[in-house]
């Protein structure tokens, strides 16, 4: 019992460094958090003015989504190669507890922030055009926001360990944006998208979580959206544990790998 | 007056330009990543303009995200050209030299103007084809020239907006936030003129009278009005850059820090 509330002292307090490293370096997050958001959602509800509060609310769902994936390739991505950066890696690696601790509380931390912020200023800017959004399932809904964030955080874990082996970390992240935008099939209906590709979005969770919200919205809640939201996210999670592995073994055992 | 010498140092300035971007960003990585993700982003806007008006929208929006390409390198990209010296502490250097700072980085910034060129060309021809658009896609290739004038006026943008954001880390706030005013506000995905306040901040960008001139070359309009505010916009923010770089050099000189603060 004792080492399971140290181990999550340590999550928790990762998580806070996380949310201290968003504010120090609040400029990166204004971008990802408030100006992309911002835009996406001012282009797409200016694209159809007279549409009507279901689009309204299908179109703030996905501009959600696709604000949170920029924001986990650019931020919960970089988490291990900052620790690297500011020398805190190899003390990270070689303390008495799992280092996996810290890099779960520091992507949670990243995911809660990014959520949070990006559903503040989706929020602000609704009030702001006087667009009306309903949410006929309002309990569904924060379910499937939660579930968001621990994707997120899944999702953050293996990419950050993928980006420790390269140093064109900047490059891959921005390559890595517009897939996700375009096969999640969340602003741009997968319709659009050339059918030998569709099956990719399958791999997506944020598309199977944008199926599940937008059904929150309106309709009966989409409980195998759900489902299958909850599994891929195990998949990324145990997936991420292996990478952290694989880079724990070419930094220790192999010395492959540079920590500072 | 003697111009080989100039011709030189701004050469050897080109020169040192391809070769900082060259070790940032290898053919390598540029033809697997950002290439890539200019194709990608070119595509992704063009859909977007699709969800809400079908296939007029795909043709408005695809001229728009073609020319929203270009920002990549050329504000967001270019942001780095000054900030690498204060990474890499050669401000100083520039401080010390004969040559004007916005000389310096104006060289320096030729290789992002040719990735701007190739990343535009390729996104066109790629989502032309996949969007099923290739006759337009080869008529907006036939108005280079006035891409060509867009690459220009948005880099000129880009280094004022570089200017601002180098002495206060700023590089990523403020190219990234210019790049996302383009798209709101420039009439990319959908016309300008939908908010007020937007379309006022939108008429002093660069490439939004580019795209209007790209546009009317398109549909057979007159388009040379609106060719000339795009330089007329750009030679504003070239003045504008001017201004700050010259300012910064004299107050870092004048106070001895070292950060074109």
């Amino acid at each position: 019992m004792m080492a399971l509330g140290a181990n999550a002292d340590i999550v928790l307090v990762s998580a806070r460094h996380q949310l201290l490293m968003f504010l120090s370096a609040w400029r990166f997050t204004v971008v990802l958090g408030v100006i992309q958001p911002a835009v996406f959602l001012l282009v797409t509800l200016g694209a159809a003015p007279t549409a009507g509060s279901a689009y309204a609310g299908r179109t703030s769902v996905a501009v959600l989504l696709t604000a949170f994936w920029s924001f986990t390739v650019w931020t919960g991505a970089g988490i291990l190669r900052r620790e690297r950066a500011e020398g805190t890696l190899a003390a990270t690696l070689v303390s008495a507890r799992d280092p996996r601790l810290v890099l779960v509380g520091k992507s949670l931390g990243a995911s809660s922030a990014s959520g949070v912020l990006i559903v503040v200023t989706i929020t602000a800017v609704l009030l702001g055009l006087r667009q009306p959004v309903t949410v006929e399932h309002p309990i569904w809904f924060a379910v499937g926001l939660l579930v968001v964030l621990l994707s997120g955080t899944a999702l953050g874990m293996l990419l950050s360990c993928l980006f420790l082996v390269t140093r064109f970390g900047a490059q891959i992240s921005s390559a890595l944006m517009y897939p996700v935008f375009l096969l999640g099939g969340l602003l741009i209906p997968l319709s659009t998208v050339p059918v030998p590709l569709r099956w990719l979005s399958w791999l997506v969770s944020l598309h199977w979580v944008n199926e599940f919200l937008v059904s929150s919205t309106s309709g009966d809640p989409d409980l195998a959206a759900l489902g299958l939201t909850g599994l891929l996210t195990a998949v990324y999670a145990v997936a991420g544990a292996v990478a952290f592995d694989r880079v724990s073994d070419l930094a220790r055992r192999r010395g492959t790998l540079e920590l500072v | 007056m003697n111009w080989s010498e100039p011709l030189f140092r701004y050469g050897q300035a080109v020169r040192v330009g391809l070769l900082d971007h060259l070790a940032a960003n290898p053919w390598k990585v540029s033809m697997t990543t950002s290439w890539p993700r200019s194709v990608l982003q070119c595509l992704f806007f063009t859909l977007l303009g699709g969800v809400a008006n079908d296939a007029e929208g795909i043709t408005f929006a695809f001229i728009g995200s073609a020319a929203l390409v270009i920002t990549l390198a050329t504000i967001v990209g270019i942001a780095d050209v000054p900030m690498t010296d204060k990474w890499m502490g050669t401000v100083h250097r520039i401080q010390l030299s004969r040559m004007a700072a916005l000389g310096i980085f104006v060289a320096r910034s030729v290789p992002w103007l040719l990735e701007a060129l190739v990343t535009v060309a390729v996104s066109i021809i790629a989502v032309g084809l996949l969007v099923g658009r290739f006759p337009l896609a080869l008529e907006l290739l036939a108005g280079l020239p006035i891409l060509l004038v867009m690459i220009v006026s948005s880099a000129v943008a880009g280094l004022a907006v570089a200017s601002f954001a180098v002495g206060r880390n700023a590089d990523v706030l403020l190219g990234n936030g210019m790049m996302y005013l383009v798209i709101a506000a420039g009439g990319i995905v959908i016309p300008p003129g939908r908010l007020l306040w937007l379309d006022a901040v939108g008429s002093v960008l660069p490439i939004r009278h580019g795209l209007l001139a790209l546009r009317a070359y398109v549909d057979g309009r007159p388009w040379l009005g609106e060719l000339a505010a795009e330089i007329a916009v750009g030679a504003a923010w070239a003045v504008v850059a001017w201004a700050a770089f010259r300012h910064q050099t004299v107050v870092a000189r004048r106070d001895g820090v070292d950060a074109l603060a």
